[in-house]
Formats: C-alpha cells, sequence, structure tokens
C-alpha cells in the first residue's frame, strides 16, 4: 500500500463520509477542472466533465484499493473522461505518427509552419487566438499530456503513471504537441527540423 | 541553453493563453456549489423543507383537534337537566353572570372570517 497524503479522507469516503469526500473535491477540483479544459478548451463541458468525474470516484471509491496515490488515481479517470468527451466532440486523430519514441529522432513531421510569427503577433489576443489554433490541431491526448506538463507541472513520471502510458510515448507527445504550437507560432527552432 | 529558453518560452505563451481563458473566481463558485450540492452533511430529514411542510400540517391537525376537547368540555349534570328536560314558561331573571376561562386562550385573528358561537347556559336561582 502506497503511502498517501489522502489516506485518512480516502478511507473515510470508504465508509460513505460525505463530509471527507468533499474535503477531497475541494482539494482536486480545480486540478480535475483545468485538466479537462486543456483537453476540451471549454469552460462549460469542463465544469460537466470535472463533476461527472467527482461523482463517479465518489461511486466507485470503495474498489480503489490504494496501491497507488489517490490523485494519481483521480488523474487518470479524469483524463479518460475528458478525453472521451473530446472524442464525441470530433473526428478521431491517429496517434501513429507521434506515439512512437523513434518519431523524436527518426524522420520529420510533415507539418507545415502556416501562422503568423511572433513579430506579426500584434496582440496579445491575436497570439491567444494562434495558441488556440494551434491546440484544435492537436488531438486529445496531446492537450492532455501539454495540460499535465505545462499548466500542472508534473513530471514526465507522474504523467506516465496518471495516463498509463511509458515516459518515451510522454516526451513523444509532448514535442509534438509543442512543435506543432512553435510552428503555428511561427517559432521555428532547430530541435524540430530534425 | 537555446533550446531551454525555447522551451520556456512556449511553456511562457501557453500558460498565458491557459490564464487568459480560465475564471479562478468561477471556478472557486462551482466547486462551493458542487461540494454543497453533492457532499455537505445532509440535515436531519424532519428538517429538510420538503418534510417541513406536512409535519407543520400535521402538527397543526393534532393541535386544533386537541383543542376542541379542550373548548368544548362535557356540560355539567345540572345543565344538561336543565337544557333537555326543562321548558320554560316565563322569562328568566338573570341576576348574574360569571364566565370562566379554560387553560387555553385561543387568539382569532379573523373575527369576520370564522365567527364566534357563544352558547350561553342559564340556570334557574330559587
Amino acid at each position: 500500500m502506497v503511502k498517501d497524503p489522502d489516506g485518512d479522507l480516502v478511507r473515510q469516503s470508504q465508509r460513505g463520509n460525505k463530509r471527507a469526500y468533499g474535503e477531497l473535491v475541494n482539494r482536486y477540483y480545480e486540478m480535475v477542472y483545468t485538466l479537462a479544459f486543456g483537453v476540451l478548451r471549454e469552460r462549460e463541458a469542463s465544469r460537466d466533465v470535472a463533476q461527472n468525474v467527482f461523482m463517479k470516484v465518489f461511486g466507485e471509491i470503495s474498489k480503489f484499493q490504494r496501491n497507488s496515490k489517490f490523485k494519481t488515481w483521480l488523474y487518470r479517470i479524469a483524463v479518460n473522461a475528458a478525453i472521451d468527451e473530446g472524442r464525441k466532440r470530433k473526428p478521431v486523430i491517429s496517434l501513429d505518427k507521434t506515439d512512437h519514441a523513434d518519431d523524436e529522432s527518426g524522420k520529420p513531421m510533415d507539418v507545415v509552419a502556416s501562422g503568423p510569427g511572433p513579430r506579426e503577433c500584434a496582440s496579445q489576443s491575436e497570439l491567444r487566438e494562434a495558441v488556440a489554433a494551434a491546440l484544435a490541431e492537436m488531438s486529445e491526448e496531446h492537450r492532455a499530456v501539454l495540460t499535465l506538463r505545462e499548466w500542472q507541472g508534473l513530471s514526465y513520471d507522474e504523467i506516465a503513471e496518471a495516463l498509463d502510458i511509458s515516459v518515451g510515448t510522454v516526451m513523444s507527445r509532448l514535442f509534438y504537441a509543442r512543435k506543432k504550437l512553435a510552428e503555428i507560432l511561427g517559432m521555428q527552432h532547430e530541435e524540430y527540423q530534425k | 541553453m537555446k533550446e531551454y529558453e525555447h522551451d520556456s518560452k512556449l511553456t511562457a505563451i501557453y500558460r498565458d493563453w491557459f490564464a487568459s481563458e480560465i475564471s479562478d473566481e468561477e471556478i472557486a463558485r462551482e466547486k462551493r456549489a458542487f461540494i454543497a450540492a453533492h457532499f455537505s452533511e445532509a440535515p436531519v430529514a424532519v428538517l429538510q423543507p420538503v418534510m417541513m411542510v406536512p409535519a407543520m400540517c400535521l402538527f397543526a391537525f393534532f393541535a386544533w383537534f386537541g383543542l376542541q376537547f379542550m373548548r368544548l368540555p362535557e356540560a355539567p349534570h345540572a345543565a344538561k337537566a336543565l337544557t333537555q328536560d326543562r321548558k320554560w314558561q316565563e322569562p328568566a331573571e338573570v341576576r348574574r353572570l360569571t364566565s370562566e376561562v379554560g387553560p387555553t386562550l385561543v387568539y382569532q385573528k379573523s373575527y369576520q372570517e370564522k365567527p364566534i358561537t357563544i352558547i350561553w347556559v342559564f340556570q334557574t336561582i330559587p
């Protein structure tokens, strides 16, 4: 069993203590909401996903074996819920080209830089629009990794554990997401030209 | 070093976009409402509004029912005899009037809507 800072609250919640679970919701609501927002980019949908996740987790918390931290377990459920919701909203994008670590050092990805460069992005709003456009071209999985890394500050290992994927896949997805962002923003860098 | 700076710049741009798109106040407000609606301690069932109305109605009915017995005590034997058996031939002379107030004083707000009926029982004094 893993030492978990949420252990007491989890145990009480497993006994049906709603107030204890409410404290867990209080601790992690922002985390789940922002993760959902990073994937979906819509406030209302993110709120719905976050609240559905917490309701689902409360219903299934008795099944939680405490082999991992509650936070990690929650991350996994939240990421899957956000990705599922995102897929319902648009066609599936294949990850075949980007999920393998070989892609990082292998053949270059065929992405054309089409957005305006930083100098052309005169105002902040234009820059934000460019970021939104770049994110729209990514899959839910890439946006999830980007959010976990760049907004929530998780390590590669933590992201890998939360998503139940290898560290190599985490690095590959993050590389692709950054590259896409850089291209749309017109920020060319030799690292991405390999 | 150059790569690090590049990634930092991308991170900063992404974080700036993220911060501009979400509202901390809105999230906090939604969180509070969500916790209050689903995960706060449930009040005692009888104190919930849905239970209060029928409970109050039931209480009011029993209170009213109880009052009927308190306000209409059984008539004394003498009064019964007077009202049932005797037929008065001549007008009675009233020398003294007394009134008793029972243990409950009923305050009726609107007399016009439900007038109080008062039954007087007179007893002849030999």
